[in-house]
């Protein structure tokens, strides 16, 4: 029933998109067919596999350099309470301001490349990987650390068997809403940069007024987030089976 | 991303102490003039009050609090009005949530050239981005908000003879108000992010226009005024949601 | 039953001694001058009304709680720290959620560098000896609170100690299963010899389990009172509950807790 339901929605949704480019609006919006259309011709022309390897460059550099800093930074500030204090403050300044404010500046400082774009990724996912990672640490139950020192564990002892594997699920969690926020970046560092990359295609596409074409590379981007948020969601899953 | 209310607010003591250091080391910094990107902050609060006497930020921020209001409010009336009903009637919500949630995580930057290619290079786009990245967060949340309600709480309405308006004015909305004021709190965070997105990428109007306009002047001290000012709009909003979620959950 | 490799020499139980032990927490007084002794290999039931510090009494034991003055000797050791010869058994089970039985059990030997083929047999063997043989792979999660209880007990267990320290372990279960693990505990205990303390709000169980029991007053706790409990062993549960003498022992340990309410 519920799989019925599901598959109507998708359908109504075609057949709105299909009506909604048949009548006249304010630009010729293009039908689902068109888009596909212009989909295939993309692949086939190199355009798209081209750009969106451009793009995925900069984000696995931006994304990974944030989990490689933005953990083990997490789980310090978690482990040494005055460190986490302070830290806590600047990052939720950072979180609070919106980074697509700190794009200028990211290219007036680095210029326009990818490292450029990767920057602007590492800003907009690393607070949130920092902040899950430290939250992970801290919400490390009492009784189990209790339990642990009535067996007379180490500190080192402590931490690697029952801080990090305590933490584990939230850290996963930062990760999954940072690669979130990592693609967020990325299309703004990329719609601002323009020189390349998948947002390139989108804006050129816009003021060329190829609609079809510009409508395909959403989609494209948005199902490639998806794609990568559901892999990085089966990963989790199965390092953290002992879930209920 | 329904992510749970942040604990404890870190504007105590320590946060003072944070922000002071942080304030002491960016003056020194700049006074050595380690980079011509790091301008001292002295020098960056002058020309921030430079910018605030010649009218330019009270311009960029009227045309941001307008786009700001004109897609905030819609977003924020109707994700409740949708919420709540994807969270009563289940046959809405399996219709729709697939896409909802789908929408509330993904990259909605993208979708701004298209709102650009919708509505013409004009502030309307800033109206609709303000809508689009803030619209989601708030329906989600209301829906779970609603699908929280105690079975038993519904149970004993309908046993004092509650029909289906009493049951959402008495049992739902009062039930799920902290779930839609946190909805309604992420989703003023978002709305500034999508106002911030939607003014650069036209760079027509309001503070997104100032960053683009002096990123490309290269007027470094002033792009730092700027920031500093949608720092002090985003921190005013979430705390001034943050005292209306207090205030109406303590109402209640 | 299979055969399974014959356990290594067991550990002798180890008395337990305290000497004027007071604990206070900030303004709070804990403890105030606990003087008692427990003999080696005795069954000992901590009871009191809530806040009497029956469970800081208990840490103090296990070094998980220094005292503020006084001491605390264990065999010949005096605590100021956790150490090999207790082990602790929790009312909240207190097992990893994301290990399995049968890592859980291995904890202790884990922390204490036993190398991975002796740890997996003994714990194998604990597993058995608390009835959970064939759960070895089950997360804690797919377990009742009984069977899980019994995977704290088996933890306890594997690391061979010489005194049990039970804080509240029934607690958290059902009557009905309560009273199957309360023969077992007893029947574990009485074939391998450890020296127990037992902290429980529950008189029938302090009777039913135990040869003497300490009443605690309530804040700042103090030793009120010691009952003896004369009772037979082993305590079948058929004969002893219903027996004139168990009956008289609650009444007479209710009768004192009574007075402290």
């Amino acid at each position: 029933m519920i799989l019925a339901l599901r598959a109507a929605s998708v359908l109504a949704f075609l057949l709105l998109w299909e009506w909604a480019a048949r009548v006249p609006v304010s630009f010729n919006f293009p039908s689902p067919l068109a888009t596909l259309a212009a989909l295939v011709a993309l692949v086939r022309s190199g355009a798209l596999p081209a750009a969106t390897l451009i793009s995925v460059q900069s984000l696995l550099l931006g994304f990974g350099a944030a989990v490689l800093v933005g953990v083990p930074l997490g789980l310090v500030m978690g482990v040494v309470r005055p460190v986490g204090r302070v830290a806590r403050v600047y990052l939720d300044l950072l979180i609070a301001l919106p980074t697509a404010a700190l794009v200028p500046l990211v290219i007036l400082s680095v210029g326009i490349n990818v490292l450029s774009s990767a920057v602007i990724v590492f800003a907009f996912s690393a607070p949130f990987v920092t902040l899950n990672a430290y939250g992970g640490v801290r919400d490390v139950r009492p009784r189990l650390v209790e339990m642990a020192r009535a067996f007379d564990a180490s500190r080192g002892q402590l931490f690697a068997r029952i801080v990090l594997p305590s933490a584990l699920p939230m850290i996963f969690a930062g990760v999954r809403y940072g690669l979130s926020r990592a693609f967020v970046g990325l299309i703004i560092a990329e719609l601002l940069l323009s020189p390349f990359g998948l947002g390139r295609l989108i804006m050129t596409a816009r003021s060329m007024f190829e609609h079809d074409q510009m409508f395909a590379t959403v989609l494209w981007t948005l199902l490639l987030a998806a794609a990568a948020l559901a892999g990085l969601g089966r990963i989790e899953a199965r390092l953290l089976r002992w879930r209920v | 991303m329904t992510r749970g209310d942040r604990d404890e607010s870190s504007f105590g003591l320590a946060g003072l102490a944070a922000v002071v250091v942080l304030v002491v080391v960016w003056e020194v910094a700049g006074r050595l003039d380690l980079s011509m990107f790091v301008p001292p902050i002295s020098r960056v609060a002058a020309v921030w009050w430079g910018l605030l006497g010649d009218g330019t930020l009270g311009r960029a921020a009227s045309s941001s609090l307008v786009s700001l209001a004109k897609g905030f409010v819609p977003a924020a009336v109707l994700g409740v009005a949708l919420g709540l009903c994807m969270g009563r009637f289940a046959a809405v919500r399996h219709l729709l949530d697939g896409w909802v949630n789908t929408l509330m995580s993904a990259p909605l930057s993208a979708l701004v050239p298209v709102l650009i290619a919708l509505f013409g290079i004009r502030d309307t786009v800033v109206a609709a981005a303000v809508f689009t990245f803030s619209f989601f967060v708030i329906v989600v949340n209301t829906s779970t908000g609603v699908r929280g309600t105690e079975r038993s709480l519904v149970e004993m309405a309908r046993s004092f003879g509650g029909g289906e308006v009493a049951l959402f004015r008495r049992i739902y909305l009062p039930s799920a108000l902290p779930a839609i004021m946190l909805g309604v709190r992420l989703g003023a965070v978002q709305a500034i992010k999508g106002m911030v997105v939607g003014e650069m990428l036209i760079s027509l109007v309001g503070f997104g226009e100032r960053l683009i306009y002096y990123g490309n002047t290269f007027l470094i001290t002033e792009l730092y005024a700027v920031i500093l000012s949608v720092l002090v709009l985003a921190l005013v909003a979430s705390q001034l949601a943050a005292l209306v979620d207090r205030a109406l959950v303590r109402w209640k | 039953m299979a055969t399974a490799t014959p356990a290594p020499g067991r550990r002798e139980p180890l008395s337990i001694t305290l000497a004027g032990v007071s604990k206070t927490f900030g303004t709070l007084q804990a403890l105030v001058d606990i003087d008692l002794h427990v003999g080696a290999g005795e069954f000992l039931a901590l009871i009191g009304p809530s806040g009497c510090g029956k469970t800081t009494l208990l840490k103090a034991i296990a070094g998980l709680s220094p005292v503020d003055a006084g001491r605390v000797v264990v065999g010949t050791r005096s605590v100021t720290r956790p150490g090999r010869e207790c082990s602790v058994v929790f009312q909240d089970f207190a097992l990893l959620p994301w290990a399995t039985v049968q890592r859980n059990v291995e904890f202790g030997l884990v922390l204490r560098g036993v190398g991975a083929a002796e740890r997996a047999a003994t714990a194998r063997r604990s597993i058995a000896k608390v009835g959970l043989a064939g759960f070895e792979e089950a997360y804690p999660s797919q377990l009742s609170g009984g069977m899980q209880q019994r995977v704290g007990l088996a933890r306890a267990l594997a690391v061979d100690p010489q005194v049990l320290l039970m804080d509240e372990p029934f607690a958290s279960i059902d009557e009905q299963t309560r009273r199957v693990f309360q023969d077992d505990l007893l029947a574990l205990w009485s074939e391998e010899r450890k020296t127990v303390v037992f902290v429980t709000h529950s008189m029938e169980e302090a009777v039913y389990l135990s040869d003497r029991i300490i009443v605690l007053s309530p804040r700042p706790g103090r030793v009120h009172q010691v009952l003896d409990v004369p009772l037979p062993r082993p305590r079948d549960s058929a004969d002893v509950r219903a027996g004139l003498a168990f009956t008289r022992l609650v009444d007479d340990l209710w009768k004192i807790l009574r007075k402290l309410q």
